[in-house]
């Protein structure tokens, strides 16, 4: 709405955040990825890696890019239809459907994966109960439908959001009081309109998949089955040979190259489809089920079921098994692993990552803010622009980058993790705060200037309390995101700088189910049952408005 | 070419979980017929229009379309089989189609090949004067042209009835008056039935045969635009039908009917409920009464508005607003009293005094 | 022409979403943790940074690498401190392929940071030794340790025994290595000898005693064996009915088996390998207070400790329980050919 940033009523704040926003750039991306550049080049002058070690590189990234692809056609198909159920047919229980479609997004990306091995895996809990385990769960299989899980809610919410403005009810009706049949309506109007958000929802599906780390090091690699960020961390943290961390700076560098080609092709493309349309019309009653509407939101709430709640009770279970192979009845239930997991090392662990996690959401929400006041200009936006671009950069090819050229300095310590961290959610951060900031109304700032205010008490007391909702939320989701980042942790970390995510997998890799499993619940219940009672006693003092 | 209505709604009902939108609503709309329903936000326009266009269950009733039975509690007919032609109030335009491909929209569903489609949407379009906007899309429109589109959609569906959910709500002034021309245009060419909403009761008045009154879900009187609004059947339909001055008055039937205001006879044509004596209310529309008369007033307001000028008379009966055309000819603080010419009777009714209501 | 940046929409709805649900008490939230973190940066920079660096500066605080276990490593430790007032010891433990790794990174760019290096298997110690790395020294108490289990830099501080798991339903078990290369119900599991210390000291030993070679490994393939990540996996594989039997430690396997998990551990009739699990000072700034340690990491009251966390001490002087018949392995001659083994059981079992 404001097309003149609201802070730039002085030229010295402006030069001084422009300067502060470049300076942070180069520091944060532009000199790790420059350095992580100069030494592929010449690590490839050298003709390292050797043959056999390219190809085995070339065979993590074809997997890389195809399961990507894979989970992006998944979960957005997943996401659209479930939307369309949500936002579209009376089905039974929608609030805490919608509630339950959303779960994964506060739960890290391995620890579904952990839940899942718990729940479908051999010796898990399907197999305890009816003697079956999803064949190729330790495979690409299990690392496409994991993903493909912890997508869906994106590509959820952008359909959700879609459908209210874009493909608003009143377009489907207008379609259908034409003459056209449901489906017809569907196909000519409804599908077209989704188009643009289809895309975008596909297109961070495909990002977020070629990122992953935890799903594929859990579920993966105990199969073979390698991605590139995964064939990164055993080069680096597994592997002593040269020729091994040769792989690593060229798999870096190919992964950051992919992402930022498709990045900026799927952007085209977006900006090509045309501008969003405003106004919905009333939502309205939904249509009663028909029969198909019916079996449609049936299978909602089953994926639902099978792919979040089933699998965290699985975990849950697990933490509460006495000894490994036996079956999770009450009789085998014991308090140990839960004990255990409270142990000195990992109360350590997690206070460190609540740390870092809040010091890393301060500073982006900050930076956010300085980012959000500057874009008006054109310095500006192509900063803003760049700072977007930060968020594509793979948190593996990020974490390479970062120990080429603070390494030296920075080694082992908790600033390092928390440079990695800024640098990889500032995108995310900025984002949020900048949507906020351009539906602020430029008026009450000018009325207080008229007032008497200067710049700095205006925007104070006017602006800040109307962005608050929008900080704290992009704190909130920056916080949930450091919290629970595994890739540039296991690569950053060093002795008494792990953190839990990190402590998780280790002791995954070592093979200790229980206290695992105990652990993963730790870090996952508390904040999602905290966020569930929050979402509810919003919406029901939402929808106490008349309709 | 039958005589039967072009919709029947008999007792109709509609409930959102514990809230009844639509209650026992019976109504009809002959063939050729415009009639304009009038109401408040939330009085249930939106949801009679949805129900009749298949959007919205029946919870009791039946809807009749052109002697066909198309909606019952548990059954009903699919909105694109139903004889009906929609305009929306967001106008509902398709962001990814152009004006030509909006209207043969329609048309095409009838089975008509995509070229034959296109080229009578256009020969649509320019018969109602927008070839301006033939290519353009949506967003390429300001919101009066696309409500003409919109309405061209509804056109080139060739239905029985056509159904208008307050088309003009979100227009401004200019916008409002090309659609509601295009609207009376189409109607006289076309001879088709109309359903048209509104809450704007000069807009209803203007353009309907007859026109019926809504107040939560429930009609309250049906009528002629004259009867709705020299004749509204109480005090609430009064106000929705136009600017009312509510006047209290005394009524006495021996010797003979006389009618005073705080003690002044009122000499006018008096019409009203046969039951009523003793305190009553006197309805005085502002063109019923004049400045200068028996009833002593004070003018406490003026407000001159080009073609005519309003006054506001404080009389010991309660606030007259009186319209006279031209110049203002008395000021704030005179007292002309006022000439009550005709006057409709009601219940007296606790009510508070009328905002000040202009045209 | 802002052509809308890809992630507009649909990162605003994220956060629209999440910053829609919690209103009213989180907008304060904003400015506490302001504060709080300002003041957080300052500490972290230190805190961080003093860990890294506490080993150079300060003569009495150490840094331990250790593929040991956490709690083996844990009490000892703590024993160490409490005996020896005013040391701090700082630990890095991880599986041995990372504490490589780790070593490997520091390496290219300077001195290894560690004071000591406290590992699994000698094999892996032994290229460090090679390399000029570690002190070549005596501790007080050499002469508890049998000479097959010591060398000049580096000396053995506990037992290993890799034996066989498996599945206690299992009917006609395994009870030698060579059974394992036969037809096992449910197909056998052996830990990776890239990430387990443990695996590859039992990699050396295979590889250079006869009848068994390259070929056992062969043998096993071609049954079907599976390699898992860790002796622990085994034993979970083998215990939720993933695989028949496997190849694991005997610590893993007693623990599992008092915990209740429905497998049988056997000791192999030819005799369980032994792996002797080594100690070391690092030479570049060697300090008396690594010393100390290895010396106390070699006396009773750090061996008593070993033992209770569950690990044959090296001492025969305290107290064990268990064991049995024991295979070593010719380390000598496994000296200086690692790479080379390694190579050859990848060429079978893959990276």
């Amino acid at each position: 709405m404001a097309a003149e940033p609201v802070a730039s009523t002085t030229r010295r704040w402006w030069w001084l955040a422009n300067g502060l926003t470049l300076a942070a750039l180069g520091l944060l991306v532009g000199r790790p990825l420059l350095e992580l550049i100069l030494v592929g080049a010449d690590q490839l002058a050298v003709g390292r890696p050797g043959g056999l070690d390219r190809a085995t590189a070339g065979a993590a990234l074809a997997n890389t890019i195809w399961t990507g692809a894979a989970v992006a056609a998944v979960a957005v198909t997943a996401g659209t239809a479930a939307a369309f159920v949500t936002e579209r047919t009376a089905v039974a229980g929608r609030r805490v459907l919608r509630i339950t479609i959303l779960l994964p997004l506060l739960v890290p990306g391995f620890v579904s994966a952990l839940s899942w091995a718990r729940a479908y895996g051999p010796g898990g809990l399907l197999d305890d109960a009816v003697g079956v385990s999803m064949p190729g769960l330790f495979g690409a299989a299990g690392v496409v439908a994991v993903l493909a899980v912890t997508a869906m809610p994106v590509a959820y919410l952008v359909a959700v959001a879609a459908l209210r403005t874009q493909a608003a009810p009143d377009l489907g009706r207008a379609a259908r009081v034409s003459g056209a049949r449901s489906r017809t309506a569907f196909l000519t109007i409804s599908l077209p309109l989704l188009a643009p958000a289809v895309v975008g929802a596909a297109a961070l599906a495909f990002i977020a998949a070629i990122n992953a780390f935890g799903v594929p090091a859990v579920l993966g690699t105990p199969a073979g089955f390698r991605t590139a960020t995964t064939r990164i961390y055993q080069d680096l943290a597994r592997s002593a040979g040269d020729e091994a961390f040769s792989r690593a700076v060229l798999l870096a560098l190919a992964l950051v190259l992919l992402a930022l080609v498709f990045v900026v092709a799927a952007d085209r493309l977006l900006s090509r489809l045309g501008p969003a349309p405003s106004g919905g019309g009333p939502a309205g009653p939904v249509a009663s089920l028909s029969r198909s509407g019916r079996a449609a939101s049936l299978a909602v709430w089953v994926v639902v079921v099978v792919a979040t709640v089933l699998p965290l009770v699985a975990l849950v279970l697990s933490a509460l098994t006495r000894a490994v192979g036996l079956p999770p009845s009450p009789a085998n239930w014991t308090f140990a692993n839960l004990g255990e997991a409270l142990g000195m090392r990992y109360v350590g662990a997690l206070g460190r990552s609540a740390l870092l996690a809040s010091v890393a959401a301060s500073i982006v929400v900050a930076l956010g803010a300085v980012v959000t006041s500057i874009r008006g200009r054109s310095i500006g936006r192509f900063s803003a622009a760049a700072v977007l671009l930060t968020f594509a950069v793979p948190g593996s090819t990020l974490a390479v980058a970062m120990i080429l050229a603070y390494g030296n300095a920075l080694r082992d310590t908790l600033v390092l993790i928390l440079v990695a961290y800024v640098a990889k959610l500032w995108g995310v951060g900025h984002r949020v705060v900048a949507g906020s900031a351009s539906g602020i109304a430029v008026d009450p700032y000018r009325a207080a200037r008229v007032s008497g205010a200067s710049p700095l008490v205006a925007v104070r007391t006017v602006i800040e309390p109307q962005m608050r909702p929008a900080l704290a939320g992009a704190w909130l989701l920056v916080f949930v995101f450091a919290f629970h980042e595994l890739t540039m942790s296991s690569l950053l970390y060093g002795p008494g700088t792990d953190t839990i995510a990190v402590a998780i997998l280790d002791l995954q890799q070592i093979g200790d189910v229980g206290v695992v499993s105990a652990l993963a619940v730790y870090l996952t219940l508390p904040p999602l049952l905290v966020a569930t009672a929050l979402l509810i006693v919003g919406r029901s003092s939402a929808s106490r408005r008349a309709p | 070419m039958t005589d039967s209505p072009a919709l029947v709604c008999r007792s109709v009902t509609v409930d959102y979980g514990p809230h009844r939108a639509l209650d026992r609503l019976t109504i009809e709309v002959a063939a050729g017929e415009t009639l304009a329903v009038l109401g408040p936000s939330g009085s249930g326009k939106t949801t009679l229009i949805h129900a009749i266009a298949g959007f919205v269950p029946l919870s009791d009733g039946e809807i009749v379309l052109n002697g066909r039975p198309v909606a019952r509690r548990g059954m009903a007919v699919a909105p694109d089989l139903r004889s009906i032609g929609l305009v929306f109030q967001n106008y509902a335009l398709w962001p990814h189609l152009d004006a030509v491909d909006t209207v043969a929209y329609p048309i095409r569903r009838r089975g008509v090949p995509k070229a034959q489609a296109r080229s009578d949407a256009e020969e649509l379009l320019r018969r109602l004067g927008m070839d301006a906007l033939v290519r353009r899309r949506p967003a390429e429109m300001s919101g009066g042209e696309q409500q003409r589109v919109g309405l061209a959609r509804a056109l080139a569906r060739q239905a029985d009835l056509y159904l208008f959910d307050e088309p003009t709500a979100h227009l401004d002034a200019a916008g409002r008056v090309a659609v509601q021309e295009e609207i009376a245009a189409a109607r006289l060419g076309s001879g088709a039935a109309a359903l048209y909403s509104s809450h704007d009761a000069g807009e209803a008045l203007a353009l309907a045969d007859r026109v019926a009154l809504l107040r939560a879900g429930r009609l309250v009187q049906v009528g002629t635009p004259d009867e709705v609004y020299a004749r509204p059947v109480d005090v609430w339909a009064a106000r929705l039908t136009g600017p009312a001055s509510l006047v209290g008055a005394h009524l006495e039937h021996a010797p003979g009917r006389v009618v005073t205001v705080a003690g002044t006879p009122i000499e006018a044509r008096l019409e009203g409920e046969h039951d009523l004596e003793g305190p009553i209310q006197l309805l005085v529309r502002p063109d019923w009464v004049s400045l200068g008369g028996p009833l002593a007033g004070v003018v406490g307001d003026v407000r001159y508005r080009g073609p005519h000028t309003d006054y506001r008379v404080d009389t010991a009966g309660g606030a007259l607003f009186v319209r006279a055309a031209g110049t203002p000819t008395a000021a704030v603080g005179d007292a002309p009293g006022v000439q009550i010419e005709r006057a409709w009777m009601l219940r007296a009714d606790t009510s508070e005094a009328p905002p000040w209501t202009t045209g | 022409m802002d052509g809308r940046p890809l992630d507009g929409n649909i990162l605003d709805s994220m956060g629209a979403t999440v910053a829609g649900s919690p209103r009213g008490a989180e907008g304060t939230r904003a400015a506490a943790p302001l504060g709080i973190s300002l003041l957080a940066i300052g500490l972290a920079a230190c805190g961080g940074a003093g860990q890294a660096s506490g080993a150079d500066d300060d003569a009495t605080s150490l840094l331990v690498y250790a593929t040991v276990t956490q709690d083996t490593v844990d009490a000892v430790v703590t024993g160490f401190e409490e005996s020896h007032a005013g040391t701090s010891v700082e630990v890095f433990r991880a599986p041995t392929a990372e504490v490589a790794a780790r070593i490997a990174a520091e390496r290219r760019h300077g001195p290894i940071r560690a004071d000591v290096l406290w590992l699994t298997d000698p094999l892996s110690i032994e290229q460090y030794a090679a390399d000029g790395l570690l002190l070549e020294w005596t501790p007080s108490e050499i002469d508890v340790i049998p000479r097959e289990y010591r060398a000049p830099q580096f000396f053995g501080t506990r037992l290993l025994s890799i034996v066989i798991v498996h599945g206690a339903a299992l009917t006609d078990p395994p009870a030698d290595w060579g059974d394992l290369a036969g037809s096992v119900a449910g197909g056998v599991a052996i830990p990776d000898p890239a990430f387990a210390g443990s695996a590859f000291g039992a990699l050396g030993y295979f590889l250079l005693s006869d009848g068994y070679g390259i070929e056992y490994y062969q043998a096993l393939h071609d049954a079907g064996t599976v390699q898992v990540s860790s002796p622990g996996d085994v034993v979970s594989g083998v215990a939720e009915g993933q695989y028949g039997a496997g190849m694991t430690l005997d610590r893993n396997g007693r623990d599992a088996v008092e915990a209740g998990s429905p497998i049988t551990v056997v000791w192999p009739a030819s005799g369980a390998i032994a792996i002797y699990s080594p100690i070391g000072v690092v030479a570049a700034g060697a300090t008396a207070t690594a010393m100390e340690f290895v010396d106390y990491v070699l006396g009773t009251e750090a061996q008593v400790a070993i033992a209770a966390t569950g690990w044959q001490p090296i001492r025969s002087d305290v107290e064990w329980a268990g064991g049995g018949p024991q295979v070593s392995v010719d380390w000598a001659a496994a000296a200086g050919r690692q790479d080379e083994l390694l190579a050859q059981y990848q060429a079978i079992f893959g990276r």
